[in-house]
């Protein structure tokens, strides 16, 4: 490098980018730092719309009220976990299974195929309502199914054993073709030379599978089952909201509906922000440690 | 929040202040505000001195005419934020373009779900928005939106815009009570509803039954009516609607909701406790006992309304304004079969006359709120006005309207609706059979906090006197943190509902 003459552009010309990307770095922040910001405020102050007379600084009784005296806080974060574990895990078997069924072929696969993917394609709110109505303990699809069995007068998303089961029900129904998709676009990708030297050994499908398929396939798993978890942990609200709404008692409040419920029906909007912040904050920890335990060690 | 919003709530606050003769500078510290003052408290014990009738001047002009009055505001537009599903608010639809034809002021209408309405209310009024003049509100949540809202007082003192023939009296006094905050009338009623109870008339007559005197007559009736696919009752149990399920019969036995320092008293004294205990076992048993359709845990009024018009149950205890869904041939299997009755009062024994100090039947009282926020006060007014007047309140009565609020057009129409004398009699019976709950801002907090407590007594979580005792215990604390009970406050009985005069209780 000595005696080399390093070309430096003019200032000009090196902020060039940035004025050329700044449109869409104002966007990006008005959309995701200010309201981050915004968030921060309401979680350091007490903010209730209904008494507007109560404002100020007030962090630690804030942190208090959600954390220490608040069971209901804990009561919904086991059950966002028991919802985000079960669902993901059903999803994620479900999903690598349909994905290993629709990569071989056979006739009528690209017919079918679409078939699987239409629950995906619905909004959460749809899927609550065609839910709620077949889990109608009157008039339901399924409660006739039970009628039939011998099973009368039973509405599960009433019974406060089987509400849960309900919800995760119908997540694992739209959410199981998201998983197939991943799964699928991961197997296509994948070198054939490999499999054909391990049918060549004598290794047996299901060793294949095992030993050579999934660990090639590890970093499409690892996105898939992180965004599920992520998508699971924030946007299972709509299902919710509309199936059950919360209920019965409190056995379907996830943190997402606590934080809904504590902001836009309560009208403590500092709760709702601690809510919320906690949860971005467990999401990155979630994501943090499920990628440093997927990805395995580092190989230079 | 913008500046004006801020503005707003600070004037709200120091009059509340102000008025109690209490300091001057409002503190901001929420820390300090729980140390130093009952500030709260002396704006509920002010709004206590709205929370009885109130008197409104109301100004005479000879030769009054809309068109006359509303020509300095034509060319306006007002917007309304009005709540779906309700026949009344469907039914003016119609009548909008006569309005806009006379006073050359627009109507625009925007429908929003029951469920959703308070907290999208809330967000716009907060945030100072302009974007409704009106807002369609259920009186139950009125005290959470009193500091965004406009009173109509001093345009009923204006003669230039004040119908001379509007005649504000003939509105019912009890739902004009619930309109009223802080000395102020803040809505024209167009809507008077409470529970009432439905009955299939033939069934009661095939069975020799008469409608229930007693809770515990009610239950043993349900009980008889529900074999071969038919329930006796249908319960409400979704979680806004769950506490008043429990607290209607609760109250009937003499119980109180809370004592004159807002401390809850499902629990205490022992004689309270003892109603209580009776009035969730009973709607425990009913549910329990499968006398209600499976899934009656997830009905709101709506719902159980459309299960009873589908002709297998025996009784629908109500809101008044949904009947008409129930007495419409197009929508329901069970038009003109039904007789109406008030509820029941008492556990075995009814009380004196059906009547209970302080009213158990829950009132709401539907109106149109005017936003501060409003840039077009004048013009919303008058819309306001001409819709709760007695010539439109009739024409959407001949409409199919179910709850009207005028007195006069209840004794003009007494056969229209089934239900229509017992709403003539609330309005002659102040005090004795409508309950008008407590005046409280977090309304909508308590109310949820009590219903997640009887939920999961419901559903078999905890026991009967469990339920009870943490319904009290959850809405102490949740009172704690909303800012109350700093300052020991005593409250006047129209923000408690406490007219049975229920003693102090220990807070738990």
């Amino acid at each position: 490098m000595s005696g080399e003459q390093v070309y430096r552009a003019p200032l000009h010309r090196r902020l060039r980018p940035l004025y050329f990307l700044s449109p869409t770095l104002l966007i990006l922040l008005s959309v995701t730092l200010f309201p981050l910001i915004y968030s921060l405020y309401l979680a350091t102050h007490t903010v209730i719309l209904t008494n507007p007379m109560l404002s100020g600084w007030s962090l630690q009784d804030n942190l208090r009220e959600v954390f220490l005296e608040s069971p209901e806080y804990w009561e919904s974060f086991a059950t966002t976990l028991i919802l985000v574990v079960t669902v993901v895990s059903i999803e994620f078997v479900l999903g690598l299974m349909l994905a290993y069924f629709f990569y071989n072929n056979f006739t009528g696969r690209d017919f079918i195929f679409p078939f699987f993917l239409m629950p995906m394609m619905l909004t959460p709110v749809v899927v609550g309502t065609i839910w709620r109505f077949l889990f109608n303990g009157e008039f339901g699809l399924i409660a006739g199914l039970l009628k039939a069995m011998g099973v009368v007068n039973y509405s599960i998303l009433n019974e406060p054993s089987t509400a849960l089961v309900g919800i995760i029900i119908a997540d694992v129904w739209q959410w199981t073709p998201f998983m197939l998709l991943l799964m699928l676009a991961g197997m296509r990708a994948l070198p054939t030379s490999p499999f054909e030297a391990a049918q060549v050994d004598g290794a047996s499908r299901f060793q294949i599978f095992r030993d050579i398929m999934l660990p090639m396939m590890k970093p499409v798993i690892v996105i898939a089952v992180l965004i599920r978890m992520i998508d699971a942990f924030n946007r299972t609200f709509d299902t919710i909201y509309i199936m059950t709404n919360g209920g019965p008692g409190r056995v379907t409040e996830t943190l997402a509906v606590m934080a809904f419920r504590s902001s836009f029906e309560y009208f403590f909007m500092h709760q709702g922000a601690i809510v919320a912040l906690s949860m971005l904050v467990i999401i990155i920890i979630m994501t943090k440690v499920l990628g440093r335990f997927m990805a395995g060690p580092r190989e230079d | 929040m913008n500046r004006d919003a801020k503005d707003m709530m600070n004037a709200f606050g120091k009059s509340l202040a102000n008025r109690l003769g209490f300091v001057e500078e409002v503190s901001t510290s929420r820390r300090e505000f729980l140390r130093n003052s009952t500030l709260l408290a002396a704006g509920f014990a002010a709004a206590g001195v709205g929370g009885g009738l109130v008197r409104p001047r109301i100004a005479h002009a000879e030769g009054w005419s809309l068109a006359e009055a509303a020509k300095p505001y034509a060319g306006a537009t007002v917007r309304v934020s009005n709540l779906a599903g309700y026949p009344h608010n469907d039914f003016m639809r119609d009548l909008i373009p006569d309005f806009e034809k006379e006073t050359g002021i627009k109507v625009h209408l925007d429908t929003v779900q029951y469920g959703e309405a308070v907290g999208k209310h809330m967000q716009l009024l907060a945030t100072g928005s302009d974007e409704y003049d009106l807002y369609n509100i259920d009186s139950i949540w009125f005290p959470g939106y009193a500091p965004y809202m406009e009173p109509l007082t001093e345009f009923m003192a204006n003669a230039e815009l004040m119908d001379p023939t509007f005649n504000y009296n003939d509105l019912s006094p009890e739902c004009q009570k619930t309109n009223s905050y802080l000395d102020q009338v803040y809505m024209f009623s167009n809507m008077n509803t409470f529970p009432i109870l439905a009955y299939r008339k033939d069934w009661y007559e095939e069975a020799g039954f008469k409608a229930p005197a007693t809770w515990k007559e009610l239950y043993d009736q349900a009980a008889h009516f529900s074999k071969d696919d038919r329930y006796g009752y249908v319960i409400h149990g979704q979680r806004t609607a769950m506490m008043e399920m429990v607290t209607i019969p609760f109250l009937s036995m003499g119980g109180t909701v809370f004592d004159d320092y807002l401390h809850p008293t499902f629990s205490q004294p022992a004689e309270n406790f003892e109603a209580a205990k009776k009035a969730m076992q009973l709607i425990r048993d009913i549910y329990q006992n499968k006398l209600t359709p499976p899934g009656s845990l997830d009905f709101e009024l709506g719902e159980a309304s459309a299960a009873y018009s589908q002709g297998n149950i025996a009784m629908n205890l109500n809101w008044a304004m949904i009947f008409a869904v129930q007495e419409d041939p197009k929508q329901s299997k069970v038009a003109g079969k039904n007789a109406y009755a008030w509820p029941p009062t008492g556990f075995d024994t009814p009380a004196p006359n059906g009547e209970v100090t302080g009213g158990y039947t829950r009132l709401a009282s539907f109106g149109l709120g005017m936003a501060k926020s409003s840039a077009n006060k004048e013009a919303a007014y008058l819309f306001s006005q001409w819709l709760s007047s007695p010539a439109i309140q009739e024409k959407l009565l001949q409409m199919g309207d179910a709850a009207p609020s005028r007195i006069s057009l209840l004794e003009k129409y007494p056969d229209r609706y089934g239900h229509f004398p017992i709403l003539l009699e609330s309005t002659k019976l102040v005090g004795k059979k409508l309950w008008d709950a407590p005046k409280i801002a977090n309304e909508r907090q308590w109310e949820d906090t009590v219903a997640i407590a009887f939920q999961d007594c419901m559903i078999g979580k905890i026991g009967v006197d469990e339920a009870i005792v943490k319904a009290d215990k959850d809405v102490a604390k949740l009172m704690r943190q909303y800012g109350f009970y700093k300052g020991d406050q005593e409250y006047p009985k129209s923000v408690t509902s406490n007219f049975k005069g229920t003693p102090k209780v220990e807070l738990l």
